[in-house]
């Protein structure tokens, strides 16, 4: 990496920074918020995921969703944040936010948009077995959400997760089940068909069926809750929560 | 980042007003910014229009909790300000002569179930709007009033947009909504586009008494020149709307009383008795405009800024209604989802919702009117014939009922007269038709629709 000092009439960033880096920063932050650009499908999902995980969080810890910011005083950790997507949302309705993720361009990417934003959120370019080592506090609510399918060994994954979880906290998980139709959407379909992921971003293996799924938390120690199903409507263009598990689903699982 | 307001509207008028409304009530922090004062807006040579509020647009003004200053003060023994419309009638004619005898009929009785038995629409003059609108905000206290202001600036950035005023002072918001009507300064400012063409008309429109009850009917006589409207006020009152050529219009302008009031009974006929003007004459200048997009960075365009139609189907205030209610119910879905109210997104579902809805009504009023204003032999047979098959053929006179009693198409909670739970403000909570915003979020709204086909921007008329 190149070392440079360089010097702007607003800021002067710090020297071991790149700015022809920190410009390409900036371009994936924008890539990551572009509502119709690559991470549209994100998008999209978004307001559904936000909205299960906002009644589900308010029902357990009691709080008015109705409320302007029904989340005040929670504090949420957002494993692989990515761009933000998930952690910017949180912070509006109330919480308070730490991102992580494994990739240190996302962080960035995240840190730029929270930024300019005006939005206060800590994002760490760390593992979640770094931040439990670390001595982390415990989260109120832990996200692992379209997460799981990427990593190699989930069941471990998620027992390193549960140890974010503080007693009486939450953990949600939200993948994509092993199924035929799972593969005919959001393999062919997604990828292949619709071009809205790249190709390559999901492999048919690493998807996760929902008994598999209940298995790893309970065996993390965590307690949890009936599935819900996230199903897509190509004629509206937009998500719905319902009983259908066949593609992609959510659940919510308490450390009891 | 906290903003000074969630949402500035810049234009306090019916339009402004409505939107600022449906946003303050469902809880949201709002700024009105207008050029003048609002006690201008309520003098009485402020605005002589009447506006056809539509049956759905009438539900909404009802969940707002404007309905009631406009038709049930007879209770005070005040006159009720919103006239019935429970038939249209719709023929070709031309001055002096009877209509001719193929004509179209409207009757709210034939659409009944779709309106609860309501009429097809109602007639209010807009200052009594205007006054019902403006009492009803007083009441909330998220609504602030920035007014008498010039604005000098627009800035939008990733976390906000921020008012420049010519005083330099500065307020910022997470979302601008322009309703400053056709001249849009705002739309101007951020470089967003129209797409216009004239209609060569000018509308005269003035109030008249007549001898004979109107019977709550809606008349719509199209003559050579431009369409003729007589449309129902309550008690022996009617709204004038006499399209003309401009040369024509101006004449008709600078008459005496006497004079005009003959010019208007020729037009009449004699069904009414004797018709007299009892207010004075205003004279708009008619085209068609339609801004190119209906969003802009933080911004949104609604009412005339976005689409300027021909009054010719009474639809031009309830379509800006319409914009108002759908922006309230995307706000309020991406509040639940902690969306920044500014962000592409809801942008995005703004545009989808409202522009399909307003470029195909837009069209068809253009259609409607150049079938009509004009007097060649063959146009003029098949448009009688026209109107006599559609009379004729019940579902398609339903058909149109319904799309003037705005009942067609994907209609915002508002609009079905389902209002937002109150929250902050002292909108004081009204028992009945409060509907408690369910489980937020997990429920997205299936209505957005996509975009209709590409070439829906490119109409075939003139573009400037």
């Amino acid at each position: 990496m190149a070392v440079t000092e360089h010097k702007t009439a607003n800021h002067k960033t710090a020297s071991s920074v790149d700015p022809a880096e920190m410009a390409h920063f900036a371009k994936m932050a924008e890539d990551w918020w572009n509502p119709s650009g690559k991470f549209k499908p994100l998008h999209v999902m978004n307001g559904c995921r936000v909205g299960y995980i906002k009644d589900e969080i308010c029902a357990h810890f009691r709080r008015d969703p109705d409320e302007d910011m029904p989340l005040t005083g929670l504090h949420i950790l957002d494993v692989g944040c990515g761009g933000g997507l998930l952690c910017e949302p949180m912070v509006r309705l109330g919480a308070q936010v730490t991102g992580v993720d494994a990739l240190e361009k996302n962080i960035k990417a995240a840190q730029i948009h929270a930024k300019a934003a005006g939005l206060v959120i800590d994002y760490k370019y760390s593992s979640v077995e770094d931040l439990l080592d670390s001595g982390q506090e415990p989260y109120d609510v832990v996200l692992n959400m379209e997460v799981l399918e990427h990593v190699t060994d989930p069941g471990v994954f998620i027992k390193t997760c549960a140890g974010l979880v503080r007693n009486g906290g939450l953990m949600f998980c939200s993948t994509i089940n092993r199924t035929a139709k799972a593969f005919t959407l959001a393999i062919m379909g997604a990828e292949y068909i619709m071009n809205w992921l790249p190709k390559g971003t999901h492999q048919y293996a690493k998807f996760i069926k929902p008994v598999e799924m209940v298995r790893m938390l309970k065996d993390a120690g965590l307690a949890p809750d009936e599935p819900a199903g996230m199903t897509y409507n190509p004629l509206g263009g937009s998500w719905k929560i319902t009983g259908d598990l066949g593609v992609n689903y959510l659940i919510k699982a308490v450390n009891a | 980042m906290k903003t000074d307001f969630d949402i500035l509207v810049v234009g306090g008028g019916l339009v402004g007003l409505t939107a600022a409304l449906a946003c303050a009530q469902a809880g949201f922090r709002i700024g009105v910014v207008d050029i003048e004062k609002p006690s201008a807006q309520l003098a009485a040579h402020h605005d002589g229009r009447a506006s056809a509020i539509s049956v759905a647009s009438f539900r909404m003004m009802r969940a707002l909790g404007v309905a009631d200053a406009l038709i049930e003060k007879k209770v005070r023994g005040d006159d009720t300000h919103a006239g019935p419309i429970r038939k249209i009638l719709v023929s070709d004619g031309q001055a002096g002569a009877t209509p001719s005898p193929l004509t179209l009929f409207f009757d709210s009785a034939q659409i009944a179930d779709a309106n609860d038995g309501e009429p097809l629409g109602y007639m209010v003059e807009n200052r009594r709007m205007r006054h019902a609108l403006h009492a009803e905000a007083k009441k909330c206290e998220n609504i602030t009033w920035i007014a008498p202001a010039r604005i000098k600036d627009i800035i939008a950035d990733d976390a906000k947009t921020t008012i420049v005023f010519d005083d330099d002072k500065t307020l910022s918001a997470s979302l601008l909504v322009a309703a400053d009507g056709r001249n849009s300064f705002v739309r101007r400012k951020a470089g967003i586009g129209v797409m216009s063409w004239p209609c060569h008309q000018k509308a005269i429109v003035t109030t008249v008494e007549h001898e004979l009850p109107h019977g709550d009917i809606a008349h719509e006589l199209f003559l050579p020149a431009g369409p003729f409207a007589i449309l129902p006020l309550t008690g022996n009152r009617a709204s004038i709307v006499w399209t003309e050529t401009p040369r024509a219009a101006d004449a008709a302008m600078a008459l005496d009383d006497e004079s005009f009031a003959a010019e208007l009974s020729r037009r009449f006929g004699d069904f009414l008795g004797w018709v007299k003007p009892i207010a004075p004459r205003w004279c708009y200048p008619l085209s068609f405009q339609h801004a190119k997009t209906y969003v802009g960075e933080r911004l949104v365009l609604v009412g005339d800024a976005a689409h300027a139609i021909h009054p010719i189907a009474g639809q031009g205030f309830n379509m800006g209604m319409r914009d108002g209610a759908a922006l309230a119910e995307i706000l309020v879905q991406a509040r639940a989802e902690g969306r920044d109210l500014g962000d592409g997104f809801v942008l995005a579902q703004f545009e989808a919702w409202r522009k399909f809805d307003n470029t195909a009504l837009t069209l068809a009023c253009d259609m409607f009117n150049r079938l009509f204003s004009n007097n060649i032999a063959p146009v003029k047979h098949a448009r009688r014939i026209g109107l006599s098959v559609v009379d004729k053929l019940p579902p398609v006179r339903q058909f149109f009922m319904k799309e003037a009693s705005g009942q067609i198409g994907d209609l915002p909670p508002l609009l079905r007269g389902e209002a937002y739970k109150r929250r902050g403000g002292s909108g004081s909570e009204r028992p009945g038709n409060i509907k408690r915003r369910g489980g937020s979020g997990s429920e997205r709204p299936g209505n957005i629709k996509r975009r209709g086909g590409s070439g829906s921007d490119r109409p075939g008329g003139v573009v400037l």
